[in-house]
């Protein structure tokens, strides 16, 4: 797994490739408390190459979004691959998340 | 409007107007010989049988327009209809209801007015086939009602054979009873009459005269066949009444000794005891899925939904589907009983099934279940649940225990790929319904519970 990390005026824009399992989900999570240090108001990430996403990769996500919320912040999810979207679809998640389909347009919507 | 649905056999304002009709024969077959054998009463009380002659009347022009069933298939044709009325009861009620027509021909043609009664075994027997209210209950009523009005006729037979007798030898003059009120020389003769069908025969009234004798001889007679019919239909009552459950009983009755013998503890034969009852109260002993497998599919479809209207309603799954899309949904889920404490959903098992709950309440059981609030803990009527293993192709870490009896349809993954495959819009309707649960997923999922 790859997770590159970027600071876009006050966005973090997390690029997230290959698979978010419960090995490499501590990586992410370390990157994000790391990152979110400078207190960036709003949090996009970028999944067009993310392959899958595990319950434990899901779980870091939605308490991100629950910190990102709680200080008024927005988090943002770009270019899903079928399957992942698939489980934010059906598990009732997509309904939490502002989703987009590219990075570009994740980063127009957050006025980037 | 009205006289239409008085025309549907099981419309309730039809089963009003046929009670309507049994009320009427039964008043005509109690209070009309009654009334007519009264010394004073000629004439009296003529509006209140015209008016249930023309409720009559009425009935016939009912009759003569109501499909009837002939093997099986029903016949709408009006003039087949009423070809069949002919054939069958029309001139019985016709007579029955135009008697007064025919009373300046012989004043005995008011007589007439007692083939109503015809008219309340119709009813009673078309309701049992029908299974208006419990066959039981309308068999019993049914010969309860033939018993008392056939008593009732020879009660009046016997009051009219004593109150036309040759002076002192009728038996209302031998019983003194001739100074007596008519209500109690009726009284006395109904007493006489079920003294002697039920085989008492106290004695205090003799027949004596050849018209007494030779009703005495036929009463007794009579009394003897009632009485093996009434306790051959008793016995009948009786064991069908506990057919099944005794069945039932000795069936469970193997099985438990069978059980006990093979170590199997009390509690556990106690708690099969207890779902096997559960069961038991919800089909009484009947099969329903062999009935229904015989059907054809688009029947079984109607039944099988129509069964499920309850849990169609309460369910989003079923009544967020279209029509065709619920009942492929139907007939292809797997409904399952569970009893109290009994696992729906297993920890550490590949979530392969979704659970829709159609009755009763089901808790998560799990070593993190402290860290979830009660809303997010229990799953009630209506909730599903099993979808975040499901989706995330993961092993449940933890279980579904049902809290009460629980009725759940299961889904399981090879059957909703193929519905998925057959009809996307499952997919539509599944993602509505997750919305409406993405909170207590993400406080699950939030808790590390994956179910």
């Amino acid at each position: 797994m790859d997770i590159k990390a970027s600071h876009t005026g006050n966005c973090l824009i997390i690029t997230i490739s290959g698979e978010l399992d419960t090995t490499t989900s501590p990586e992410l999570e370390a990157i994000l408390n790391n990152e979110s240090q400078s207190n960036p108001q709003n949090y996009i990430f970028g999944l067009s190459e993310m392959d899958y996403i595990s319950s434990v990769g899901l779980r870091v996500f939605l308490a991100y979004l629950k910190k990102v919320k709680a200080s008024g912040g927005r988090m943002i999810l770009a270019g899903l691959n079928e399957e992942v979207q698939e489980v934010f679809d059906m598990a009732g998640f997509a309904s939490l998340f502002e989703i987009h389909s590219t990075l570009a347009e994740a980063q127009s919507a957050a006025g980037l | 409007m009205l006289f239409r649905s008085l025309l549907r056999e099981s419309s309730p304002p039809r089963i009003g107007w046929d009670a309507l009709q049994v009320l009427s024969g039964l008043t005509t077959g109690f209070v009309l010989p009654f009334a007519l054998l009264a010394p004073h009463d000629h004439g009296q009380h003529h509006g209140f049988w015209i008016t249930l002659a023309v409720i009559g009347i009425l009935d016939a022009m009912v009759q003569s327009g109501t499909p009837y069933e002939h093997r099986g298939e029903i016949q709408k044709d009006p003039r087949q209809i009423l070809r069949h009325y002919l054939k069958t009861w029309l001139t019985v009620d016709v007579v029955a209801n135009l008697a007064f027509f025919f009373v300046p021909l012989s004043p005995s043609a008011t007589w007439l007015q007692l083939l109503r009664c015809s008219k309340v075994f119709r009813v009673l027997s078309n309701w049992e086939n029908r299974q208006v209210l419990n066959s039981l209950l309308l068999r019993i009523s049914r010969y309860s009602l033939g018993l008392l009005l056939l008593t009732n006729w020879i009660s009046c037979i016997w009051l009219w054979i004593g109150l036309n007798g040759e002076g002192p030898d009728s038996w209302i003059e031998r019983s003194a009873l001739s100074d007596q009120s008519y209500s109690r020389q009726y009284l006395m003769a109904v007493y006489w009459s079920v003294t002697t069908l039920a085989s008492v025969g106290y004695g205090d009234i003799t027949p004596k005269t050849n018209p007494e004798i030779i009703t005495a001889i036929i009463v007794m007679a009579l009394g003897v066949i009632l009485f093996a019919f009434a306790i051959g239909n008793v016995v009948a009552f009786v064991s069908q009444l506990d057919d099944g459950k005794s069945e039932y009983r000795m069936q469970q009755a193997g099985i438990r000794r069978y059980l006990a013998f093979n170590g199997v503890s009390s509690e556990t034969l106690s708690r099969l005891r207890q779902f096997s009852d559960f069961l038991w109260s919800q089909s009484r002993g009947s099969s329903p899925d062999e009935i229904l497998s015989k059907l054809p599919a688009t029947i079984r479809t109607e039944i099988i939904s129509e069964m499920l209207q309850g849990s169609v309603s309460t369910v989003p799954l079923f009544s967020n589907s279209p029509a065709s899309l619920r009942n492929r949904l139907l007939m292809l889920l797997r409904p399952e009983f569970f009893p109290p404490g009994s696992i729906i959903l297993s920890q550490d098992e590949p979530g392969d099934e979704i659970v829709f709950i159609t009755h009763g309440r089901a808790r998560l059981v799990s070593e993190k279940e402290e860290e979830v609030s009660d809303s997010d803990r229990y799953f009630e009527q209506g909730d599903y649940f099993g979808d975040l293993s499901f989706f995330l192709k993961e092993h449940r870490n933890s279980s579904a225990v049902a809290e009460t009896y629980v009725e759940a349809f299961l889904l399981n993954r090879s059957l909703f790929n193929n519905l998925i495959k057959q009809d996307p819009r499952l997919r539509t309707i599944i993602q509505t319904m997750a919305s409406g649960q993405s909170e207590r997923n993400q406080n699950l999922l939030l808790a590390g519970i994956i179910l």
